[in-house]
């Protein structure tokens, strides 16, 4: 076996995404999350000028209507959306693998019971659903005190990973069906295995190659659903309607900044452009990610399948044999 | 089929669950069983309106035309767009590198970006030349086609695309293409009549499974348009009695049309 090299371009996806956390979280850790706000300005002819204003040297993306440095509030806002994209990745592939996998050994009837009660999340997006339990619990009017900012969150994430959890779940299970199919899971339990010891000793291994990469999708996946929901006017962690003016952002994350600003689009485009950009860029670095994991691992099975082969071929008795059955994942 | 309508109807239900973040399940059972009995039941569907209940379904049945419309159509152009690009990739080798390119940075641009592009352009169009014949929004009276169906397009073509090159190069090796090549068949004809043939089946099959990542689409596609369709309707309207409707005649025209197509498409053909 090779030793295992560790590909270029992961190493250049996960590098930029933990440099926007760590300038994040380094921002707030060093300068109280602070982000410099310049309403008004005088230009090079001593004239007065009111935000926004336009990139320049010194605020590389420029401002936004209130002054607000944009550079700076995107790098306060990345560890919120990316932080969130991140857990709510994990908690879904966690729970996703562990339910996946006990409802692998249920009986067949059951596991079809509740294939068609979940049936309806291969149809309706997820968008729609988390906009639709969100709005209710997580828009406030002024008049009220809205609950503490980590509980909202908190609710969220919970929220977004609920919804996400069945898509995976049977993701998992379907896989570890297949496998239960194969020769070596029937001498198992001949032999005594226990559900936890199948699971563990030959179902997580071949599982496990999948785990980094429907991450990774999930993490994409849900940095989307954000971006739509902060379309929606629903902002990460509550939005908060004061009267008569536009929802305000409560922490500077970006699908915030993305409805926030999405309405002056034609007039300052640059404002709009630099949380897409943002948005993009971080999508770009996942969906780069979950390419060259996928090739490595067609690659792995493709190795896989031509040992097999000529190994088949030495040792098979009969002129045609099936050697392999097509493994790749699409 | 019943627990799937069950499951929607649970899932429809829950905003009434959870009330200022805390758990209120009394009310969440009773909106659902009154979800259950207006849907199943005898009870009038209807949902509220300044003026007082107003039944739903005719109101409805204009924001359904639209979707429909939008959608069927954009799955009908991504397809057969998808199936051009295909084979233009697998005819002149050179530009594969270039389309391959280009769709890779498409697929990265979240679409909303994509949408505020189109209306830009169009916006920028009408101030340079006074074109003024392309909408950029819908409203009540005024439908809009052009650009929703531009931009939901655009995105699924790129779905496709990328099944359709893993299926085609996956159908190239198999035995048939080879007897047809030592035959004298010419790769067009291959590739237009017996290729195309064995994969349509399973498109359909990958249309299942990836409906839900176009009807995402479209749903920002119509918000960001004003287009005048079920799922504006939706975030407009935020009553369960709605969502649970629009939800059903998401999933019970799809889930009919494959049952269908299992009854119907001898088993032969299924396995490709």
């Amino acid at each position: 076996m090779r030793k295992r090299k560790i590909d270029p371009w992961i190493l250049l996806s996960v590098g930029l995404i933990a440099l926007w956390l760590v300038a994040s979280i380094g921002n707030t850790v060093f300068r109280d999350g602070k982000v410099d706000q310049e309403t008004l300005r005088y230009d090079a002819d001593g004239k007065l000028s009111v935000a926004p204003f336009g990139p320049s040297m010194s605020e590389p993306f420029g401002t936004d209507r209130q002054g607000n440095d944009l550079f700076q509030m995107m790098v306060e806002g990345a560890k919120w959306t990316i932080g969130t994209g991140l857990i709510v990745a994990f908690a879904r592939v966690l729970f996703g693998l562990v339910a996946g996998a006990m409802l692998a050994f249920t009986n067949r009837r059951r596991y079809q019971v509740v294939e068609s009660f979940f049936d309806s999340f291969t149809v309706v997006p997820i968008t729609l659903l988390s906009f639709i339990i969100l709005s209710g619990a997580l828009i406030f009017m002024s008049d009220d005190t809205p609950p503490p900012f980590v509980m909202r969150a908190g609710f969220e994430v919970l929220v977004l990973v609920l919804l996400g959890l069945p898509t995976v779940m049977f993701y998992f299970a379907s896989e570890a069906r297949k496998l239960m199919g194969e020769e070596f899971m029937l001498a198992s339990s001949t032999m005594g295995g226990g559900r936890w010891h199948q699971f563990r000793k030959h179902l997580y291994p071949h599982l496990k190659d999948l785990i980094g990469l429907t991450t990774m999708q999930q993490f994409v996946q849900t940095l989307i659903v954000l971006s739509h929901l902060g379309i929606l006017n629903l902002f990460y962690a509550g939005s908060i309607i004061k009267f008569e003016s536009d929802p305000q952002v409560v922490t500077y994350e970006w699908s915030g900044a993305l409805g926030a600003y999405f309405r002056g689009f034609t007039a300052f485009p640059w404002i709009f452009i630099v949380p897409v950009a943002c948005f993009a860029m971080t999508i770009i670095c996942g969906n780069i990610i979950v390419i060259r994991l996928q090739r490595n691992r067609m690659e792995k099975v493709r190795i896989e399948v031509a040992e097999n082969e000529s190994e088949a071929a030495a040792t098979s008795l009969e002129p045609f044999e099936l050697i392999s059955t097509d493994r790749a994942k699409k | 089929m019943l627990l799937s309508v069950t499951g929607i109807l649970a899932i429809a239900a829950l905003p009434s669950l959870l009330r200022e973040l805390s758990f209120d399940w009394r009310s969440y059972g009773e909106m659902f069983y009154h979800l259950l009995k207006t849907f199943i039941g005898p009870e009038e569907l209807t949902y509220f309106r300044e003026e007082g209940p107003v039944p739903l379904i005719p109101v409805l049945k204009g924001f359904i035309a639209q979707t429909t419309i939008i959608l069927v159509a954009s799955i009908i152009i991504s397809a057969v767009l998808a199936v051009v690009i295909v084979y233009i990739e697998l005819r002149l080798t050179k530009v594969r590198k270039l389309i391959k390119g280009i769709q890779v940075a498409l697929e990265s641009i979240p679409d909303i970006f994509l949408v505020v592009f189109l209306q830009f352009v169009v916006i920028l169009l009408y101030q340079r030349t006074g074109f003024d014949q392309i909408e950029i929004a819908g409203a009540d009276d005024r439908p809009i086609w052009l650009l929703p169906i531009v931009s939901l397009s655009v995105t699924t073509t790129l779905l496709f695309i990328k099944w359709l090159t893993l299926k085609v190069d996956h159908e190239l090796k198999k035995p048939y293409v080879e007897l047809a090549h030592a035959k004298g068949l010419l790769f067009p004809e291959i590739f237009w009549r017996h290729l195309l043939r064995n994969v349509s089946m399973s498109f359909l099959y990958f249309l299942k499974t990836n409906i839900i990542i176009i009807i995402s689409n479209l749903l920002i596609v119509e918000y960001l348009f004003n287009v005048q369709g079920v799922f504006f309707f939706a975030v407009t309207n935020l009553y369960p009695e709605v969502v649970a409707a629009i939800m059903l005649m998401l999933y019970v025209p799809v889930y009919l049309f494959y049952l269908l197509m299992d009854l119907i498409v001898p088993n032969e053909w299924k396995g490709v």
